[in-house]
């Protein structure tokens, strides 16, 4: 069992080990698949606006949100903190700040609108010590909860994949194709979505929908990511409109058993650099090796964000090594020559001797009958 | 009306000169190169997110569709615009503007350096002005500081912005088909609250016929609990709420309309000094008059309820909350939310009407009762 009260103690037993006496979290509103936000992360809660979270050493947490009227949400979010949802951020952060005494650090600050930065800073009587590196290293693991949210969503994203061959068409604008979809995610309970679908012949990378009808011929890339109570999950699929060829077959086969032989390297203790490999090997035998680097390729996966990016990028330099429930993507995704662009990438959990893939359909071409 | 920041907005934004000139964005434009050459600026920076780009889609079209955007203007020649997301991405980013050069950001530091550097000939001192949505954050503040070298920073926000306070006929005519837009979604969340569905589902309803007309962008907020605050829809729950109060705005070509409704299986005595208190506002509403006082005419108006201390009026277009606002005075051109929100004994209701002001009165753009 894992929750948001052992992520807090986790905090402040390092916070203790750091000498740090009260630590400042901020919030500038934004909730994105990639971005950290230390506040959604302690306490799981989404905020509107710029948000501010003081959490002493003692375990007292005061979370001061704007705007005023999203009070009632606050009060029903957040357990375990007193809760200040106001329209004057900065008067209420002041008289709060100057209760207490000690020795601050901050986390996230930098992404509150720089005049409020400014206006904090100057609170506190200058920039405070960042705490970042070490507030999300002590926590990289999901809470039950945010797991259970991971399932939800990934449940939903399969159930909108397999609606897409309901309503695609060609002539439909990409974007019509992913509204439709986004919507039928949020009726069946996600919050938002990180959703890029675009398509095309020989694409060079997925990318927001765009007004472009979708076309015979065209490979429909298919990024599907929607969060449910703010923890963001993916799956990345690929799809042919009408009859694919061979060679996009044998391909798309290729980066499928790529995906499956870096989710195998997942358990405890491997470094994701090593996950990666996996990925790349199968990618290098084939003879694509120069197709996994930039230009071509930043990475084969990411964190899964709801509030924390960890472990980061399944990239070839990273030495983070894999905990027991950390959440993540494993996604080879990438340009060949030929097909171009094709995804293909699973949410992965990191259980105590070795891995749980989140999607329960195997992952194949899809193909859109015309 | 502010709700959850959307992660990548999906609508259809491309540029379409058909709807909006070219001809208007090289107007305006002038008209920002002659405040930035009175202020002595030399280069203006625009910057926009996915939650409010107004400034930037002003002048440019562009809808940053994952995150941030910064438009980089010379006194003189040509613009550049650089957005978040991958290099990629470039090619269908310059679909959305006039703008030829559209890059992705790679190092805002970096980015700005060389933006503002060829912005300027050689030996040039920079004049920087900003035109920010007041969400700029930290990091990216500190990358064009770093950017700028020993440039200095000129103050010319609230000139830029009075530029686009009155509104056009043509872009009174778009917000007037966003309001036709949002009506029929208004009347698709009516419809599925009377069908007895949840708030959230009722919303989802407003959301998709909204798009199915032709809009850009749909924002919803709904009560979670009967007659409570519309708040913003974070999770899955899906309470079955009368009387259920709903904020929907939609956007057309860039431009927004705001509605804010009651609806209920019957109309209470509270819902019915609720709509007198907006026509009595609506009444009193004209060139000359100060925000503020309207607030007074609500309150006389709802006698018995207590009207809730929020704001009552704000300027809507390419922003969802733009000039005018707080202790402004009304002029002509200006187009205008203006909201009545009551509570009295735990009953909560509100409506509102979207307005222009025209020489001598205003002229009613939409309204809750005629949905």
């Amino acid at each position: 069992m894992s929750t948001l009260q052992d992520r807090k103690s986790k905090i402040l037993r390092q916070m203790q080990a750091s000498g740090v006496d009260r630590l400042l979290l901020a919030a500038g509103g934004r909730h994105m698949i990639d971005e950290a936000d230390p506040i959604t992360h302690l306490i799981g809660f989404l905020s509107i606006g710029p948000a501010l979270l003081l959490l002493e050493g003692d375990g007292k947490t005061a979370l001061i949100t704007a705007p005023s009227h999203d009070a009632e949400r606050v009060q029903a979010r957040v357990a375990d903190a007193r809760c200040i949802a106001t329209d004057c951020l900065i008067e209420v952060f002041t008289e709060e700040f100057q209760e207490t005494r000690g020795r601050v650090a901050g986390v996230g600050l930098e992404a509150l609108p720089y005049s409020l930065y400014g206006q904090v800073c100057s609170v506190i009587g200058g920039v405070p010590r960042r705490f970042d590196e070490e507030f999300y290293a002590v926590s990289g693991a999901k809470t039950d909860q945010e797991l259970a949210s991971a399932r939800r969503g990934t449940e939903i994203a399969e159930k909108a994949y397999e609606r897409l061959f309901t309503v695609a068409r060609p002539g439909m604008r990409e974007c019509d194709l992913g509204i439709d979809m986004n919507l039928y995610m949020k009726s069946l309970g996600a919050n938002d979505s990180f959703f890029m679908l675009n398509a095309g012949k020989n694409v060079p990378g997925v990318m927001p929908s765009s007004e472009r009808p979708i076309e015979i011929g065209d490979l429909l890339l298919v990024e599907l990511s929607p969060s449910c109570e703010g923890q963001f999950v993916q799956i990345c699929r690929t799809v042919c409109v009408g009859a694919p060829s061979e060679d996009l077959q044998t391909k798309y086969a290729l980066l499928c058993r790529a995906c499956r032989n870096g989710i195998a390297k997942v358990k405890p203790g491997v470094k994701l650099s090593e996950v990666c490999d996996g990925v790349d090997a199968v990618m290098a035998e084939a003879g694509f090796a120069e197709y996994s680097r930039p230009p071509y390729l930043k990475r084969r996966g990411h964190g899964l964000s709801c509030g924390s990016m960890s472990p980061g990028d399944v990239a070839f330099d990273n030495p983070i090594a894999l905990e027991t429930d950390m959440l993540f993507m494993v996604h080879p995704n990438q340009f060949l020559p030929g097909p171009g662009y094709m995804m293909c990438g699973e949410p992965v959990r990191v259980t105590a001797d070795g891995v749980e893939v989140l999607s329960k359909i195997a992952n194949t071409l899809g193909v859109l009958e015309v | 009306m502010e709700v959850l920041n959307m992660t990548l907005v999906l609508g259809p934004y491309d540029l379409n000169p058909e709807i909006v000139p070219l001809a208007e964005y090289e107007a305006r434009l002038r008209a920002v190169r002659q405040v930035m050459a009175k202020a002595r600026a030399n280069t203006l920076l625009v910057y926009g997110d996915t939650f409010d780009h107004g400034a930037l889609s002003y002048l440019t079209n562009f809808t940053p569709k994952l995150g941030q955007a910064i438009a980089v203007f010379p006194a003189e020649g040509q613009a550049t615009i650089f957005f978040s997301g991958g290099p990629l991405m470039a090619e269908s980013a310059r679909l959305l503007t006039w703008v030829p050069k559209v890059r992705a950001i790679g190092s805002v530091g970096e980015d700005m350096a060389g933006a503002l550097a060829s912005a300027l000939a050689p030996g040039t001192e920079l004049a920087l002005a900003i035109w920010q949505n007041g969400r700029m954050p930290q990091t990216t503040y500190a990358g064009i500081l770093a950017g700028m070298g020993k440039g200095r920073m000129i103050e010319v926000q609230a000139e830029l912005e009075s530029l686009r306070r009155p509104k056009t006929a043509a872009e009174v005519e778009l917000i007037q088909r966003a309001g036709a837009i949002l009506t029929g979604a208004v009347k698709s969340l009516r419809s599925a609250h009377s069908a007895g569905a949840g708030a959230r589902a009722a919303g989802l309803a407003a959301e998709s016929e909204a798009y199915r007309l032709g809009a850009q962008d749909v924002r919803v907020m709904a009560s979670a609990r009967a007659g409570g605050t519309p708040l913003a829809l974070d999770n899955a729950e899906d309470p079955v709420c009368d009387p259920l109060l709903a904020s929907v705005a939609v956007r057309y070509y860039g431009y927004w309309a705001e509605g804010h409704v009651t609806v209920a299986r019957s109309e209470s005595a509270q819902m019915q000094r609720t709509r007198a208190a907006l026509r009595a506002v609506l009444a009193a509403a004209g060139p000359g008059v100060i925000l503020t006082a309207l607030a007074g005419v609500a309150d006389a108006a709802l006698t018995a309820s207590r009207m809730l201390d929020r704001v009552l009026c704000h300027g809507v277009g390419l922003s969802l909350r733009e000039a005018p606002g707080g202790e402004a005075t009304l002029a002509e051109g200006d187009v205008c939310n203006i909201q009545i929100e009551a509570q009295d004994a735990g009953e909560h209701t509100q409506t509102s009407a979207m307005v222009v002001v025209g020489p001598k009165g205003i002229v009613t753009l939409w309204t809750e009762n005629a949905v």
